[in-house]
């Protein structure tokens, strides 16, 4: 008897209000405790301690007889510590009645922890434990820096010819004010007369602006460009490492539709954000300080619209975006109704349901129109009103600047330079208000990029693999348990052994588990419990390439990648010859229909390409399997989809296929199953019988026996008796 | 066996006759909780030691077409209107959804915050306190009816927030653009 103690939390009460409670099991006692209250269950009293599956979360439930009662209720959050508890401890009463047992005790599941230790709030994905209320925004940005690292040098000039466009913009209103009015169109002044030359150096100082500009633009956007290159690479990269079980949880997928998006976003950060940053900082600092030197009381004036200015930006800009994205989820809205009732059109015209369709379009229409005329409305409002503040300052200036000109405090020149710079401030000032609420969505994109990035693939392989580059197939699977969902699992312990060159035959209904047994043996997911050996080593131990390049698996739904024929049926061994593609086809029974293709092997199928039937798919998946020669065959109902013609053909196709390698058949048609030397029965997720054909249809209310008894009666119905 | 099979694992389940529904009358079920603080029922004049009961409709119809299941989840009849039955019998059932489709209703909403694609949620429930996130995207939210939302967070748990434009008052601009 196990003497660990394990505990799981559990947070909601009989009457449903939440409570802090937990459940300990020490080996022989079942304590539930919340509060003050205590419960104790001997084990010695139990027939089995489970777990419940509500819709949300569960109870946990003890069994004796036909007695039942409820311990514990807890949220989802809770279910996986108390998964493991009930299995530990139903473990425990198996053992102590059958001390024989080899069932191997359960695995703890690891210790994650769920909340920030600094806010508490739950972190939003288990595998990291980073808390995005508790980060630091700083190091996201410097993250999002350091991919300018390697082209520090062009990042450097693109800065310095930054400053000096701004610094030479500053020039001409200078030139063009207290320069020209004051010392050159006024007699004694330092420039009298030389108006040639006061024109000429404003061009000049205005040129130099735009060259400097013309050749940093040009700069940035390689740099720019080149980060998003770079990222998206290593996006995509990232995914193709990761395993299967992120692309199927609900938490992650939708990161990964936003990946484009936000690299897109980030592209804009790159190529205008951070230069704009610079170039109007540079200015607004800049022209600050000529305007305080030129007249610090006139630049006092100036800053009485600035605070209206920056608290409607800052108010109506994060608005202005919050309406554009919404704007652009309707437009999705829209596009998705009409792509679903375009790919359905068939299914629409059958049903005569035009009309609803439209009823479907119309308030989604109305939708988009909506939010278009929301936005424009906004935005026809905003610009003009900021417009009339920034016209606010300029008339203060105009009369008070006129009326210390009449006093004679200032000069004509001094205030047409002050007018120019006044111009020159406001658009740079405007952008800095919009920066906070940009920047943080910039912040959004580089975290949920660096949450693909970061994440850990669950199928690891080990530092220093098991190289088997030729197996010989000899598969054994011992106390195998696997859950997609926690506490759901779909195999509870399978143990079977198959020798190599054997074909097996998996038979049960759907949802017994069968697809999810070759999923363990390629390992697109690792079992909770138990092991799988391939040639007696765990598979585990194994390089991931040698285990998957010798396994070969055709699937009802056959997936034809955009390309040529030839080019999927090479797939996966682009080292095959013309030769090989051939030979592979023409073993698939796949010859002659592609080469009666107007294109033959070089016709373009898969998406937007040529339609294929449904055999032919089939035949070009095998097709694809001959040519990888594996010593591993899975067939997941590779003849579900065919007419009896074809599935003749297709079944000699596979039985070439099969010969001398290990073979297991997953088909819901028995009879496809003739050729295996030993068929399972699953059902939920364990193994009910096994053994030959002869040898289950000798068992008297077999599971496989009324499998067959009912396929056949329904053959007879219809009339066509096998 | 250590855990409880879902009803949906069993694939084709038998639920009897196929076409005809078999509707539960005020007078064909009664109910009690067992000892164990489970349902119990006498259908028939058939004692059941445990029975389930599923919406058929949990959004649009919450209280309509409550199926009533035995221990191996077999259907044994469909209560076509709660609001029909017996007031212990709605009693009973009322509680027993409320377990297997806990959903605990927003009273108030202390704080709703955006940060980084999450939604951090501090509100006060009927069952009481809780901080939860959520991912802020258009799949986790379900919508019940006109005035009402389901919120579900990260671990899977949903929230009921029923009128939710006057609950969510000042909020309501955060969770806008995932509506």
């Amino acid at each position: 008897m196990t003497t660990e103690v394990t505990s799981a939390p559990f947070d909601v009460g009989d009457d449903g209000s939440f409570v802090d409670g937990l459940v300990i099991f020490d080996g022989a006692t079942l304590s539930v405790r919340a509060g003050d209250a205590r419960a104790d269950w001997h084990l010695a009293d139990l027939d089995e301690i489970a777990v419940e599956n509500h819709v949300v979360g569960g109870s946990l439930v003890v069994k004796s007889g036909v007695e039942h009662e409820l311990l514990a209720r807890f949220t989802a959050r809770h279910a996986a510590p108390m998964g493991y508890l009930a299995r530990l401890a139903s473990h425990t009463i198996e053992r102590s009645r059958d001390p024989e047992s080899d069932a191997p005790a359960p695995s703890r599941p690891p210790d994650e922890e769920k909340s920030c230790p600094i806010c508490g709030r739950p972190y939003p994905s288990p595998e990291r434990p980073v808390c995005n209320f508790c980060l630091d925004k700083r190091s996201v940005f410097i993250r999002v820096l350091s991919f300018l690292n390697d082209q520090r040098r062009t990042v450097f000039v693109v800065l310095s010819l930054m400053i000096v466009a701004a610094l030479f913009k500053l020039a001409p209103p200078f030139l063009g004010g207290r320069i020209l009015f004051d010392e050159t169109l006024v007699p004694g002044g330092r420039f009298y007369g030389r108006v040639g030359l006061i024109v000429l150096l404003m061009v000049a100082s205005q040129a130099a602006s735009i060259g400097a500009s013309i050749v940093y633009g040009r700069l940035n956007t390689m740099v720019a460009v080149g980060v998003v290159f770079s990222l998206k690479r290593k996006i995509f990269e990232a995914m193709q490492r990761l395993s299967m079980s992120f692309f199927s949880k609900k938490q992650t997928g939708g990161l990964l539709t936003r990946v484009n998006y936000d690299t897109t976003f980030l592209q804009y950060f790159f190529h205008d954000g951070i230069p704009y940053l610079v170039v109007n900082g540079v200015q607004i600092i800049a022209i600050g300080i000529v305007m305080f030197l030129l007249d610090w009381r006139l630049s006092l004036l100036v800053l009485i619209p600035t605070p209206v200015m920056v608290y409607i930006t800052s108010r109506l800009f994060p608005r202005i975006r919050q309406l554009y994205s919404r704007q652009y989820r309707r437009q999705s809205i829209l596009t998705g109704l009409v792509n679903d009732v375009f790919t359905g059109t068939r299914v629409v015209k059958a049903f005569g349901n035009e009309s609803q369709e439209i009823s479907r379009f119309e308030p989604r229409n109305d939708g988009v129109y909506r939010a278009v005329v929301d936005t424009g409305t906004l935005q026809s409002v905003l610009f003009p009103s900021l417009f009339a503040l920034m016209s606010v300052g300029t008339v203060l200036i105009w009369a008070v600047g006129g009326y210390w000109i009449l006093a004679g405090s200032i000069s004509f020149g001094t205030l047409m330079s002050f007018l120019g710079y006044l111009g020159l401030i406001y658009g740079p000032l405007q952008f800095m208000t919009a920066v906070v609420d940009w920047w943080s969505s910039s912040m959004n994109s580089a975290q949920r990029i660096f949450e693909v990035l970061d994440a850990v693939p669950e199928v690891r392989e080990r530092a220093d693999p098991v190289r088997i580059p030729s197996m010989r197939g000899d598969i054994e699977f011992r106390n195998v348990r696997f859950a997609y969902e926690v506490n759901n699992p779909v195999i509870h312990g399978i143990s079977l052994g198959i020798m190599e060159g054997e074909m097996i035959g998996l038979v049960g209904r759907t949802g017994a588990g069968k697809s999810t047994i070759t999923n363990l043996m390629t390992r697109l997911y690792d079992a909770d419990e138990g092991e799988i050996l391939i040639d007696g080593i765990p598979i585990k131990d194994l390089s991931v390439s040698d285990l998957r390049s010798q396994i070969a698996i055709v699937l009802q739904e056959t997936y034809l990648f955009a390309g040529s024929v030839a080019e999927n049926i090479a797939y996966g061994r682009d080292d095959a010859s013309r030769e090989e593609i051939v030979q592979a086809a023409r073993a698939a029974f796949a010859h002659d229909f592609i080469t009666s293709l107007p294109e033959g092997y070089d016709t373009v199928i898969g998406r937007e390409g040529h339609d294929l039937s449904g055999g032919e798919r089939q035949r070009i998946a095998i097709a694809r399997a001959v040519l990888r020669d594996p010593r591993i065959l899975i067939l997941d109902e590779a003849t579900a989809s065919m007419d009896s013609e074809t599935e003749q053909n297709i079944q000699a196709a596979l039985e070439r296929l099969i010969e001398g390698r290990t073979v297991i058949a997953i088909a819901h048609r028995l009879s496809t199953l003739r050729k295996a030397n030993r068929l399972f029965v699953i059902e939920h997720g364990r193994i009910a019988e096994s053994g030959t054909h002869d040898e289950l249809m000798a068992i008297d209310e077999g599971v496989y026996r009324g499998l067959v008894e009912k396929q056949r009666e329904a053959l007879e119905v219809i009339g066509v008796g096998e | 066996m250590s855990e409880s099979k879902r009803p949906v694992d069993k694939g084709e389940s038998d639920s009897g006759d196929r076409t005809t529904i078999r509707y539960l009358a005020p007078g064909d079920l009664s109910l009690s909780r067992s000892a164990g603080g489970f349902l119990q029922a006498t259908v028939d004049g058939r004692e059941l030691p445990r029975v389930f009961v599923h919406q058929a409709f949990p959004l649009s119809m919450p209280n309509e077409y409550i199926s009533v299941r035995d221990d191996e989840q077999k259907e044994i009849g469909i209560i076509r209107r709660l609001d029909e039955m017996d007031q212990t019998v709605q009693e009973l059932i009322e509680s027993e959804l409320s377990r297997r489709y806990f959903a605990p209703i927003v009273e108030k909403v202390n704080s709703l915050k955006e940060e980084f694609g999450y939604l951090y949620w501090d509100v006060m429930t009927s069952s009481g306190d809780r901080r939860f996130t959520q991912q802020a995207k258009p799949e986790t939210i379900l919508g019940a009816g006109d005035q009402e939302l389901i919120v579900i967070d990260i671990d899977e748990n949903r929230f009921r927030l029923p009128r939710y434009r006057t609950l969510l008052g000042r909020f309501a601009r955060t969770l806008d653009p995932i509506l």
